[in-house]
């Protein structure tokens, strides 16, 4: 697959030698041009901002100040060979493979909890690999509960009764279980939201979401008053509504300082003073999107505003093209995923949602957040490129 | 084109609804990005401006550096107070750093500076340094050597909160010459910092504390340089957004002369140690020398009313300051018995003594009380209402007219005129209390001594612009009633409000409740000597632009020219006999300060001795006011030793070595106390 993307086009030469006579059969040649593109922009953009957010702190540190870009450069490739592995394979061979993926997923889940697991800020959530990379299981979790409820309900053909809504409603479940135990509410949320869409895109009825949404009200109001959340998840939502001491509203305040400032055109890249004073926390990974709004303006965000849409946009279809109920769901989940994950991110750091820990996918500094995106992009492109096939 | 295998396998349905499922999810979605786009809008190009106001706050730091502080030169320019730079290493304690980075810098600041560890921790923790002012960086060392300083700034980053700064610090030619005149500079308080709310001033600048530095702080601080540097959150400085420069302080030229400083100190010293050898005679019953531990000269020009030399004694090293005193250190030298930091010439309250004749004679002369040629039979005592007042020694100088009494200083002669006075005053006081018409003519009788002291600027401070300088007291009757207000006896009350015949007569020899300050004496004897101009003595000549250091020389900025603050009009008449019997007291027969002033013809100096008593056991204060020459005079000298004895013993002769240097000796014979052919005041 040494191939890139502008080299692809279904107007192609019908060319039954040379170089390229292979493309004019395979299902490559309606790959989604403008899906892949707009992923691989937005990872480049991710790459210039985690530059600027990050190589003045890290100069005065005295450490390479390409650290991070290098370290997200690699993350980037992986997820790309991945991506062109998957899409060498037809999906609905990974259909078949649904269980195995759901049972890894849930393995690595159970192994992070364990010793082999690593502990920061206090959640027990990531694998030290060799070379200084980090696993986070969590983040492969969102692929492997896309393809494991997909599977399941592709093989019911997508139709719902309230047995088979409680065994999705379970299977989707024990991975969310397992999550809330490291803890991280933030994937949490996110794999709650895929499971949700995907039963309501798969065929569950009116009632059995309105059930749904009960259990699901009664379940967050459980969390909450039986004091199941940690003391800074209450603080976020409270300094989100309002509350909240000065600690946890300096985040968003600087973040919106910083986005506010930017004005139409932005200050430059390279140029901001917020971003480069390093003023917004953590604004490498979670607040990378306020780099984008200080450094390039209104322009610079509406356009990576307009990239998410593209990506959405071309889910969406994707998901209303696919040939099998396995095809839609996944692309039904993964546009879940990637709406609510861009939503929240890019809302929080613009103060109109609370302030939790989900990467921007894509341009979030962050190896597993990346991997796992691009091979969500790689399952939505292999369903949109062989659904004709 | 290949052909498309479009059949379905019957396996792979469709989910049912799907369409309208999808477009609800994307319905959804496109909501989310739409409220994204609208917060974004709203956010960047709405509200833009108010972020942009609060992104700047939050970025811009701004510094101040302190601007070169204004020189203090003497009347030729020579120097008296100059900065010399040095450089010190701060440590920030309010720096946010690891406990790693903080073990490396003060590792580093020990290697560096030679100094061990647990020193630099000593003045950098606040409880073993208390010194250190709790808002602005530690100081570890002061001079240090250029390589420490280079050494420093080509590593910053192993120094995380170490800072090498070039600053300006006080430094005193003459040593502790003029020290109370000069005043000393130092770290500002927090009821300076309120006091001087809206001047720019900021925690641990530098302020002038007292005298001169204090007096002239507004123009010889300048303004500071002020630096808007944009910063992380970590502090760390990226780069210049606007930078205003320093405006270096101005220099200020005082009207002292440090030759005449110098001889005035010096004799002040060695009159007082000639006191403390000197036995007090008033004390018969064992013999017994003068404490003498504190004292005063003003030197002021009788031109202008420029003060030439002032002198306090004891003194105290104003280059302490510049190290920072701890709050122990300056509490001890506050409290010293002697009051080393109080200027004597303006805040020390003294009963004038014979000296006080000067006014007691202007103000009898001027109401018609007195005519000046008038022979008068001293016999050494008086008696007024029953208490006697005697000549010191009960000398009797037999007959004596105005001048004769005051060159030989007949107490009895100025105890009658005060009991005329009281005699008017009583009158008027009677026809007042009784309600019937009392005449003016009675009560500036009667007060003649009050009313003349007044207008010779006595009871309030001269103006000299001096810090702390005090008023003194000019008492009588509604002085005496205000005084008493709070005593709860009504009968004590009535009885202590009242003017009695001693208070005139003690009056009339400057003694009773009268005190003044050696400048407004000085002050007083020179409105007299030049005829009348009563100035506001000053200290400074002029203000002026400091020199470049291209060379380029100092240009006057500003005069400040001689103040006089009335013409208070002394007739020949008045002025006749009271110079005839000053000139009499330095070199006429039986004059009092003759054994000082020998080797003088009559007629190069003037003056009047005053010996006053005081509550025992505090012993006499001695004065001396010398007027060179008694022709057109050009000086007037002011000296008072605290506890010395007779004026005549100990400040007459300081005030002849002054005298000395201010005709061109700089080098003249020490100070000799109590001179042969000295006639007891």
């Amino acid at each position: 697959m040494a191939t890139t993307g502008t080299r692809l086009s279904t107007r192609l030469p019908r060319a039954e030698t040379g170089r390229f006579a292979w493309l004019a059969t395979s299902p490559l040649r309606y790959l989604d041009v403008a899906l892949v593109g707009s992923t691989i922009a937005i990872s480049a953009l991710g790459l210039l901002m985690i530059y600027s957010s990050t190589h003045e702190r890290l100069r005065t540190q005295g450490i390479d100040e390409l650290y991070y870009v290098k370290r997200q450069g690699v993350s980037m490739l992986i997820g790309l060979a991945l991506m062109a592995a998957l899409l060498a394979i037809d999906y609905r061979k990974l259909r078949d493979y649904a269980v195995l993926v759901y049972g890894v997923t849930i393995a690595l889940l159970f192994a992070v909890l364990t010793p082999l697991g690593s502990n920061a800020r206090g959640s027990q959530s990531w694998f030290q690999l060799p070379g200084g990379f980090q696993l986070q299981p969590a983040e492969l979790a969102k692929f492997g509960i896309i393809v494991a409820l997909a599977g399941y309900l592709h093989s019911h053909r997508g139709e719902m009764d309230p047995w088979k809504l409680t065994v999705t409603l379970a299977l989707g479940a024990a991975p969310i279980a397992l999550v809330m135990l490291q803890p991280d509410l933030g994937t949490v949320m996110v794999l709650g939201l895929i499971v949700i869409t995907m039963l309501a895109v798969g065929g569950a009825k009116l009632t059995h979401l309105l059930v749904l949404g009960l259990f699901a009200a009664t379940f967050v109001a459980a969390i909450v008053g039986l004091g199941l959340l940690q003391d800074y998840q209450v603080d976020r939502l409270a300094a989100f509504t309002g509350g909240g001491d000065e600690t946890t509203t300096y985040n968003t305040e600087q973040s919106k300082i910083a986005i506010g400032a930017g004005g139409v055109l932005g200050q430059g890249f390279d140029n901001g003073d917020q971003t480069g004073g390093g003023f917004v926390p953590e604004q490498h990974t979670d607040f990378i999107f306020t780099a984008v709004g200080e450094e390039l303006g209104f322009v610079g965000a509406a356009t990576l505003l307009v990239l998410f849409a593209v990506v959405m946009w071309r889910t969406w279809r994707a998901a209303l093209l696919a040939r099998d109920v396995f095809g839609t769901l996944v692309c039904a989940g993964v546009l879940a995923m990637f709406a609510f994950q861009s939503f929240e991110n890019m809302g929080m750091t613009m103060g109109i949602m609370p302030v939790t820990g989900i990467p921007l996918p894509f341009m979030s500094y962050g190896g597993s957040s990346t991997i796992t995106s691009f091979a969500c992009i790689a399952l939505v492109a292999n369903v949109h490129m062989r659904r004709f096939s | 084109m290949v052909p498309r295998t479009r059949t379905l396998d019957g396996a792979e349905r469709v989910i049912e609804g799907r369409r309208t499922r999808l477009t609800v999810l994307g319905i959804v979605v496109m909501f989310l990005f739409s409220a994204l786009f609208t917060r974004l809008w709203f956010l960047q190009v709405a509200d833009n401006t108010s972020y942009s106001a609060a992104a700047t706050e939050n970025r811009i730091k701004v510094v101040y550096e302190p601007a070169l502080r204004g020189q203090i030169l003497d009347r030729n320019g020579k120097p008296l107070v100059e900065n010399v730079a040095t450089d010190v290493v701060t440590f920030d304690r309010s720096a946010v750093l690891t406990s790693a980075e903080r073990r490396q810098a003060i590792n580093g600041l020990s290697f560096v500076l030679q100094t061990p560890v647990k020193k630099l921790e000593r003045m950098i923790n606040p409880e073993t340094n208390p010194r250190a002012s709790p808002y602005a960086p530690v100081p570890l060392a002061t001079d240090v050597p250029d390589e420490a300083r280079t050494y420093i700034e080509e590593h910053r980053a192993d120094f995380p909160g170490v800072d090498v700064k070039r600053v300006a610090v006080r430094h005193y030619p003459n040593g502790t010459l003029a020290a109370h005149l000069l005043g000393y500079v130092g770290e500002i308080n927090e009821d300076e910092l309120e006091a001087r709310e809206g001047e720019g001033y900021r925690q641990a600048d530098l302020i002038g504390k007292d005298g001169v530095e204090l007096m002239f702080e507004s123009v010889l601080r300048g303004k500071p340089r002020r630096l808007e540097l944009a910063v992380d959150n970590r502090g760390r400085v990226v780069r210049t957004v606007r930078d205003r420069p320093a405006v270096p302080g101005k220099d200020v030229r005082l009207t002292i002369d440090v030759d005449i400083q110098r001889v005035a100190e010096e004799s002040l010293a060695q009159g007082m140690e000639g006191a403390q050898h000197l036995q007090n005679r008033a004390e018969q019953s064992s013999y017994d020398t003068f404490n003498a531990a504190g004292g005063s000269v003003v030197t002021l020009d009788a031109t202008d009313g420029s003060v030439v030399a002032m002198a306090s004694a004891p003194s105290y090293d104003p280059a302490v300051f510049n190290q920072g005193l701890s709050q122990e250190e300056f509490v001890a030298l506050r409290d010293n018995p002697g009051h080393p930091l109080i200027n004597r010439t303006i805040q020390g309250l003294y009963a004038p003594g014979s000296t006080w004749k000067l006014i007691t004679a202007v103000g009898a002369l001027e109401t018609g009380q007195l005519d000046p040629n008038f022979g008068y039979n001293d016999q050494g005592c008086l008696e007024v209402s029953n208490l006697t007042f005697c000549n010191a020694g009960r000398t009797k100088h037999g007959t004596v007219n105005l001048s004769r009494a005051l060159t030989v200083s007949s107490d009895v002669y100025f105890y009658e005129l005060g009991r005329d006075m009281w005699q008017h005053y009583r009158t008027w006081k009677q026809a007042n209390d009784d309600g019937l018409p009392a005449a003016d003519d009675l009560i500036k009788k009667g007060y003649a001594i009050q009313d003349t002291a007044r207008r010779f600027g006595f009871g309030e401070p001269t103006g000299i612009g001096l810090p702390s300088e005090q008023g003194g007291r000019v008492p009588d009757q509604q002085w005496k009633e205000e005084f008493n207000r709070d005593e709860p006896d009504p009968d004590k009350r009535r009885q202590n409000s009242l003017w009695f015949p001693g208070d005139s007569v003690n009056l009339s020899v400057g003694q009773g409740d009268l005190v003044v300050t050696p400048l407004q004496l000085a002050s007083a004897y020179l409105a007299f000597a030049d005829g009348g101009t009563l100035y506001t003595p000053r200290v400074a000549q002029a203000i002026l632009q400091p020199g470049t250091e291209s060379g380029q020389p100092p240009t006057v900025f500003r005069e400040l020219p001689a103040q006089p603050v009335k013409d208070i009009g002394i007739t020949p008449e008045v002025y006749g006999p009271i110079m005839e019997g000053f000139t009499g007291a330095v070199s006429g027969q039986g004059g009092t300060a003759r054994g000082a002033f020998t080797g003088y013809q009559p007629g190069d100096v003037a003056g009047k001795t005053g010996t006053a008593e005081n509550t025992p056991p505090k012993q006499d204060t001695s004065l001396f006011v010398g007027i060179m020459p008694a022709t057109s005079p050009r000086y007037v000298v002011t000296t008072v030793v605290e506890e010395a004895g007779f004026g005549a013993d100990v400040a007459a002769p300081i005030t002849r070595r002054i005298i000395d240097a201010l005709y061109g000796n700089l080098n003249p014979e020490a100070v000799g106390v109590a001179p042969a052919g000295v006639e007891d005041d």
